[in-house]
């Protein structure tokens, strides 16, 4: 079976994880690019909706829809075991689409920059969750399942549902009275059914707040104009050698007033090859690239002075960042993984950044400093909510990168020499590129 | 229920050929006849199992591993002492324990759930619906494993439907 989706789209987790379960096997479709293979006139013969998830089986029946999707790969364990409990099933998928989704695009989408913030839709969807919160709670707490005494369909489709609240905007403090909740989703998602599907989640510590950048980066991309324009151009493309009937019939709809943001559309954002969150910004003349070939294959002696030959301080800036807590640096070996584990958490800034940390000092005395570089000349962690989970714990100095004290400071870090402030020796560097 | 009896439904589960090996010595200490061997008391005979599904089923991380056995000592300890208080505090405990999680041990079924839930059954059957409220996670739990038939076995199903109603009242957001 094919399944076409774009990459970690929760409503093809349904169907993934539920196929982990069956055994079906179930394959995504190679090459599938969203906004575009889903609108090609061979895909709408087969989904005339164009949405994903899209299912196609091994003898040429499509199924549209990921509930009903999932259901179709699922084993009879997970459909439930009696007549009620099929419908118990049944029930809950409606509670997740109807009671839990809407509610749930209404709080995160803001915190992604999808859509504009609103105070009062804001307190309203945080009031609905904790409410459907609180009928998951009463079933939770005297059963272990949703559905009868085994994982159902119906565990894992509201468990898709809340994916997103709990990764990025239900804190802690939120989550905590929903303490039947929390442990069964810990269970659900602990298994390994799920975890060969649902790989990079992480709970939520802190709630992402609503940033204007955000939302306005992700306009300029994605929202009404760009985005319908393009599309227009290349659907006329596409259409001009079709009969007049149809051609009148697409610009009628497209003459629709410009909806609200749709799904397509959110989720192009999510999608990675897409979200550069440097590309954003002006390219300029400093090509990171190049620089690290450089730095890479040359000694210092070469790479610092053609750093500062090439670096473009319109476009990108350089910065200090020093790690705020020192005190709490006991082994080396442990500080070191603080780094190189800050370093995996920003892989995606890596092309358009450049960074040397540096460790001072020995067991229990030491601190960590690094330059930074990349592209822009605020501070770049703003651009993704991946990347805020460290930055908040190193003091951030923005350097001229005219003067001669950049200039000293830089040659020290790209060269691993010198001391810190404290006078502590150098110890080990890491180098982000 | 006896620990005969529990030993014979731990071996059903795993399906390990139980007729006939079990007896106990003079001082009255639970031994199972093992190829010419025997093995003697609960804890060993439990560990034994514990092994061999090891090697033919689970395959735990090491920590669990040993997180199991030491289940294994508290419902030889706890659970099954003499001492009224010991037996509540075990509850009370597990009570808590569970109360983040819906298994003993990692997300799944393992021996020591099985080892604690038949060494409760004299405490649970005996509870009041009012101590079964109090020991809400614990209830869950036990529910849920009585209601899996291959642990169940022969065992009476324990009534814990009088506190099916309280869910609605604990969590306030
Ligand atoms: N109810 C559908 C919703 C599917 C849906 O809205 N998919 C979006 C992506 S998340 C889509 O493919 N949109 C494409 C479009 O609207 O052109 C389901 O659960 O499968």
């Amino acid at each position: 079976m094919l399944l076409y989706t774009y990459p970690e789209n929760f409503r093809a987790y349904k169907a993934l994880i539920a196929a982990q379960y069956s055994g079906a096997k179930v394959d995504i479709a190679p090459n599938f690019v969203f906004g575009e293979t889903n609108r090609t006139e061979s895909f709408l013969k087969k989904f005339p909706l164009g949405k994903v998830p899209a299912l196609e089986t091994d003898d040429g029946k499509y199924l549209a829809e990921s509930n009903a999707i999932a259901y179709y790969v699922s084993n009879a364990q997970l459909r439930g075991a009696s007549d009620f409990e099929k419908a118990e099933v049944l029930q809950w998928l409606s509670f997740a689409d109807n009671e839990i989704g809407p509610a749930a695009a209404a709080w995160v989408y803001p915190a992604l920059g999808y859509i504009q913030f609103n105070k009062l839709s804001h307190e309203r969807a945080k009031q609905d969750i904790a409410r459907s919160l609180e009928r998951l709670q009463a079933r939770l707490v005297n059963n272990t399942y949703l559905v009868g005494e085994r994982i159902t369909l119906a565990d894992i489709v509201v468990f898709t549902s809340l994916l997103s609240l709990f990764q990025h905007v239900a804190d802690p403090a939120y989550r905590k009275p929903f303490f039947a909740v929390n442990r069964w989703f810990n269970t659900i998602l602990n298994q390994p059914q799920t975890k060969a599907v649902v790989k990079n989640f992480t709970f939520c510590e802190k709630e992402t707040p609503f940033d204007p950048k955000k939302y306005a980066e992700f306009q300029a991309k994605f929202g009404g104009g760009a985005q319908q324009k393009e599309k227009k151009e290349k659907e006329k493309k596409e259409k001009q050698p079709q009969q007049p009937a149809a051609e009148k019939k697409k610009k009628e709809k497209e003459a629709e007033p410009a909806e609200e943001m749709d799904e397509a559309e959110l989720a192009l954002a999510a999608e990675p090859k897409s979200k550069d969150p440097f590309d954003s910004l002006p390219k300029g003349t400093f090509n990171m690239d190049d620089f690290k070939r450089v730095y890479s294959n040359e000694d210092e002696a070469k790479s610092i002075p053609y750093f500062f030959e090439k670096f473009d301080p319109e476009n990108y800036s350089i910065w200090y960042g020093e790690y705020k807590y020192p005190e709490e640096l006991t082994k080396v070996f442990m500080s070191c993984n603080l780094i190189t584990g800050m370093f995996q958490r920003l892989d995606k800034m890596r092309k358009q950044a450049f960074a040397s940390c540096c460790l001072f000092g020995e067991d229990n005395n030491s601190t960590i400093s690094g330059v930074w570089v990349w592209r822009g000349q605020e501070l770049a962690f703003g651009l993704s909510p991946d990347w805020q989970i460290d930055y908040e714990s190193y003091d951030w100095k923005k350097l001229d990168p005219s003067s001669e004290e950049t200039k000293k400071l830089v040659t020290q870090y790209f060269s691993w020499t010198g001391t810190d402030k404290g006078g502590r020796k150098f110890n080990q560097g890491k180098i982000f590129k | 229920m006896g620990v005969d009896k529990e030993i014979t439904k731990i071996a059903n589960y795993i399906n390990f050929p139980i007729k006939g090996k079990l007896s106990f010595t003079e001082d009255n200490i639970i031994q199972m006849k093992e190829k010419d061997k025997f093995i003697i008391g609960f804890s060993t005979i439990v560990n034994f199992f514990h092994d061999l599904n090891e090697k033919e089923q689970t395959q735990q991380s090491i920590e669990n591993y040993y997180l199991t056995k030491q289940f294994f000592d508290f419902a030889n300890v706890f659970i099954r002492s003499t001492s009224k208080r010991d037996k509540y505090a075990a509850c009370l405990e597990l009570n808590e324990y569970l109360e983040t999680r819906s298994y003993l041990i990692g997300q799944s079924l393992s021996l020591a759930d099985l080892v604690v839930f038949y060494a409760l059954n004299d405490i649970m059957v005996q509870l009041s619906p009012l101590e079964k409220e109090n020991y809400l996670n614990l209830s869950r739990w036990y529910d849920y494993l009585q209601n899996q038939p291959p642990i169940l076995q022969t065992g009476k199903v324990i009534n814990f439907s009088t506190i099916h109603l309280l869910g609605w009242n604990t969590a306030r957001a």
